[in-house]
C-alpha cells in the first residue's frame, strides 16, 4: 500500500502500476472522485487498467462526509472530458462488494480500461457476518497476451475484432511503446487526423460490446407475475426489497431487477423485464435520479420515480406505500377503462 | 548563438531525429531547432549506452509540455502521462515493478508549477526514479507565457507590465525537500549533461537533475548567452556531502552554480518496502 499526498497521485500511481501491468486498485469518497477524473480519462485514452472504489457520500463540493447518498452515479458515468467511456459498478452489498470488486479487476485488466467502483456510506460503515466460499487466486491474469505473431510488428493499440488490444507489459522482450492521453494511432504515437480518431474512438467503446459476454446476469426478485416492476441500484436494495415484502402482506404483488453493472449492463435482461410490467418504479437516494434518468435513456421507459437527497436511507415503508400507490392508480385505470 | 553552439545544438537535432527514426515513423520532434532540450535528449542516449540499460527495462515518464514528448524520441517504453502528474505516475511504475529503470521527464510548468506538489513527496519518500527537469524559464508549447521560474520583471502575454511574482529555484525546492541527488547542469554544456544524467540513474533513490534549457524560440531574456553569463561549476573542492552548504550554493544567483550539490546513500523506497514484507 502506497500512501500518497493527494487522490491526484494516488489515481497517478494507480495508472503507473497498470502501465508496469499490475492491479491496482485506489478509494476515495465524493470530491476525491472529482480529483481521479482526470487520471481516469487518461487510463481510458491510454487503454490502462485501473480500479477506483468510490464510497459516496452526500454532495457537492465536501458536502455531507459522514452521510450516505447515492449522487456520485452521474459523475461516474460521465465524469470527464470527451467520449469516455467506463465501467461502473456498484455494490449493493457487502458480500457483493467482496466479490464485485474481484471481478472489477478481471474487467479492468481483460479489456484494458478503468473501473469505478461504487459503494456508499450505508455500506462502508456496516459490519456483516459473510462466509466467504471463494477462495481468491492472487495470480490470477484476464490480460490478452500477445503471441508471437502480433509481436511480428506489434501496435500496442491494434484494432481488433473486439476492440481489445494484445497487450506487452513493460519489461518483456518483443516489441517497445509509448502511450499518451493524446489521441494516437494504433502504434501509440500522437495522432490528430479525422479517421485515426473517429477509429480509435470507436474501437474504445467497442470494447464495451465485447464485455457483454462477461457480464453476470442480474438478479431478480419477487413474483414472476405481477404488473409493478422495481429496478433500484446499491445499498438501497436491500430496502426495497424489505418493501416489497411488506406491500405483499397487503395483497401487492411485485418484482425487480438489479445488477451491480451499471455500465455497461446486461441490457436484455432488463429490456424483457421492463417490457414484462405495467409500472416501474425507481427508488434511489439523490435529488436529480441519476439512475432513472439512464434508465429512461437507455431502454426508453416512464418510470414512476421515486428520488430524494441522502442522509436518510430509503426506508422499506416508503417503498412499500409507493407500490401500494402505484398499484391503486393501475386498479383505478383498470376500471375507468 | 556562436558557430560551434549552433553546430552542436544542429548535431544532437540531427541525432535525434535519426534514433527516433529507427523507432517510429509517423511521429517527427517536435521540438524547435536549437530547443535546449536536445543536449539532455542526446545525454539520455549516452547515458543509456554507458549504463547498459536494456532498452525493455526502461521506462520513460513525461508530463505536457515541450518536454513531454520526450518519450516518443527514446528507445524504450513510454508514459506520456497528464500535466504535471508525471511523477505519481512514475512511482507506480518503479512500485510494480522495481526491476524497471524509470525516468521521468518534465519541465519548470510540470514539475513546479502544476505539478509542484508531488515532487516534496518523491523525494522524501526516495524512490528510485530520476527525475531530469529541463527549466526553461516560460511556457514554450503554448507560446511563450511567464511560468514559475521565470525571471521577475519578464515582460510575456500573461504578464504585460512584467512579472511580479519572485521565481522558484528547482535546485533549492529538491534539496529541501530532502531528495538524495541533486545536481544542475546547462544544456548548452554537452559533456556534462551527459555524465550528470549518467550519474544521476547510476543513483539509488530520488534523483533530481535541474537542466538549465533555454528556449531559443519564446524566451527574450533566458537565452544560451545570458545563462553561460551566469552559470559557474562548482569549486573544485566543494563536496556533495552537506545539505545545507548545498542549499546555500544551490541558492546562489551570482553565479548560478552548476555541478553536484548533493549525493547522499539512503535506502529507497522500495528497498524499504522490501525490508518490511520479508518479515513476513
Amino acid at each position: 500500500m502506497l500512501q500518497a499526498e493527494d487522490e491526484i497521485a494516488a489515481s497517478g500511481a494507480v495508472l503507473g502500476a497498470g502501465f508496469a501491468g499490475k492491479r491496482a486498485m485506489t478509494s476515495t469518497s465524493g470530491p476525491g472522485l472529482s480529483l481521479m477524473s482526470e487520471m481516469i480519462n487518461m487510463g481510458v485514452m491510454s487503454e490502462i487498467p485501473m480500479v477506483i472504489a468510490n464510497v459516496q457520500r452526500g454532495g457537492p463540493s465536501t458536502g455531507l462526509p459522514t452521510k450516505v447518498e447515492q449522487s456520485d452515479l452521474n459523475i461516474a458515468l460521465y465524469g470527464g472530458a470527451g467520449d469516455s467511456p467506463r465501467i461502473v459498478m456498484a455494490a449493493s452489498s457487502n458480500r457483493e462488494c467482496y466479490t464485485g470488486i474481484q471481478l472489477a479487476f478481471d474487467l479492468a485488466e481483460k479489456y484494458q480500461t478503468p473501473v469505478i467502483f461504487l459503494s456508499d456510506l450505508f455500506l462502508g460503515q456496516r459490519t456483516v457476518i459473510n462466509t466467504i466460499e471463494r477462495k481468491i487466486d492472487r495470480n490470477r491474469s484476464t490480460r490478452v497476451v500477445p503471441t508471437n505473431g502480433d509481436l511480428r510488428v506489434y501496435n500496442r493499440f491494434q484494432d481488433t475484432e473486439t476492440g481489445v488490444s494484445p497487450w506487452l507489459i513493460p519489461g518483456e522482450e518483443g516489441a517497445l511503446y509509448s502511450v499518451t492521453g493524446l489521441e494516437h494511432s494504433e502504434t501509440g504515437n500522437p495522432n490528430f487526423a479525422a479517421d485515426v480518431h473517429l477509429k480509435m474512438t470507436d474501437k474504445r467503446f467497442r470494447k464495451f460490446e465485447a464485455m457483454k459476454a462477461d457480464l453476470p446476469t442480474p438478479r431478480v426478485f419477487g413474483d414472476e407475475d405481477a404488473d409493478i416492476g422495481l429496478t433500484c441500484w446499491g445499498s438501497p436494495v436491500g430496502a426495497v426489497f424489505e418493501g416489497m415484502e411488506i406491500a405483499r402482506e397487503t395483497g401487492v404483488k411485485s418484482k425487480m431487477i438489479t445488477s451491480i453493472m451499471i455500465n455497461p449492463q446486461p441490457e436484455e435482461f432488463f429490456q424483457a423485464f421492463f417490457d414484462s410490467c405495467r409500472k416501474i418504479i425507481i427508488p434511489e437516494m439523490n435529488h436529480q435520479g441519476q439512475y432513472a434518468a439512464l434508465m429512461k435513456s437507455r431502454y426508453l421507459i416512464r418510470p414512476v420515480e421515486m428520488h430524494f437527497p441522502g442522509v436518510k436511507q430509503v426506508s422499506p415503508r416508503q417503498v412499500a406505500d409507493k407500490i401500494i400507490e402505484v398499484h391503486h392508480e393501475l386498479t383505478a385505470e383498470a376500471a375507468s377503462a | 548563438m556562436s558557430l560551434l553552439q549552433k553546430r552542436r545544438v544542429l548535431e544532437s537535432f540531427e541525432r535525434a531525429r535519426a534514433t527516433k527514426a529507427r523507432k517510429h515513423r509517423d511521429s517527427l520532434p517536435t521540438w524547435c531547432p536549437g530547443c535546449g532540450h536536445f543536449t539532455p535528449l542526446q545525454g539520455l542516449y549516452e547515458a543509456m549506452e554507458t549504463l547498459k540499460i536494456p532498452v525493455k527495462d526502461f521506462v520513460l515518464v513525461s508530463g505536457i509540455g515541450c518536454s513531454g514528448r520526450f518519450p516518443f524520441f527514446v528507445r524504450g517504453f513510454g508514459l506520456h502521462a497528464l500535466h504535471g502528474r508525471a511523477i505519481p505516475v512514475a512511482t507506480g511504475v518503479k512500485l510494480a515493478n522495481p526491476d524497471l529503470q524509470v525516468v521521468v521527464v518534465g519541465g519548470d510548468g510540470d514539475g513546479v508549477g502544476i505539478g509542484g506538489g508531488h515532487l516534496p513527496h518523491a523525494a522524501r519518500s526516495n524512490f528510485d526514479i530520476t527525475y531530469l527537469l529541463l527549466d526553461n524559464a516560460i511556457y514554450g508549447l503554448t507560446k511563450g507565457q511567464t511560468s514559475p521560474t521565470s525571471p521577475m520583471g519578464m515582460v510575456s502575454g500573461t504578464s504585460p507590465y512584467g512579472n511580479i511574482s519572485k521565481p522558484l529555484n528547482a535546485s533549492t525546492l529538491a534539496l529541501a525537500y530532502g531528495a538524495t541527488f541533486v545536481a544542475r547542469v546547462f544544456s548548452q554544456e554537452r559533456d556534462q549533461v551527459t555524465e550528470m544524467i549518467t550519474k544521476a540513474i547510476a543513483h539509488k533513490g530520488f534523483s533530481f537533475l535541474h537542466v538549465l534549457s533555454p528556449c531559443v524560440e519564446f524566451h527574450k531574456t533566458v537565452t544560451y548567452e545570458s545563462v553561460k553569463e551566469e552559470v559557474c561549476l562548482l569549486p573544485a573542492d566543494y563536496n556533495a556531502n552537506d545539505r545545507a552548504e548545498a542549499l546555500v550554493l544551490a541558492e546562489s544567483a551570482e553565479p548560478v552554480y552548476t555541478g553536484l550539490f548533493l549525493e547522499e546513500k539512503s535506502p529507497s523506497y522500495h528497498e524499504r518496502v522490501a525490508e518490511i514484507t520479508s518479515k513476513f
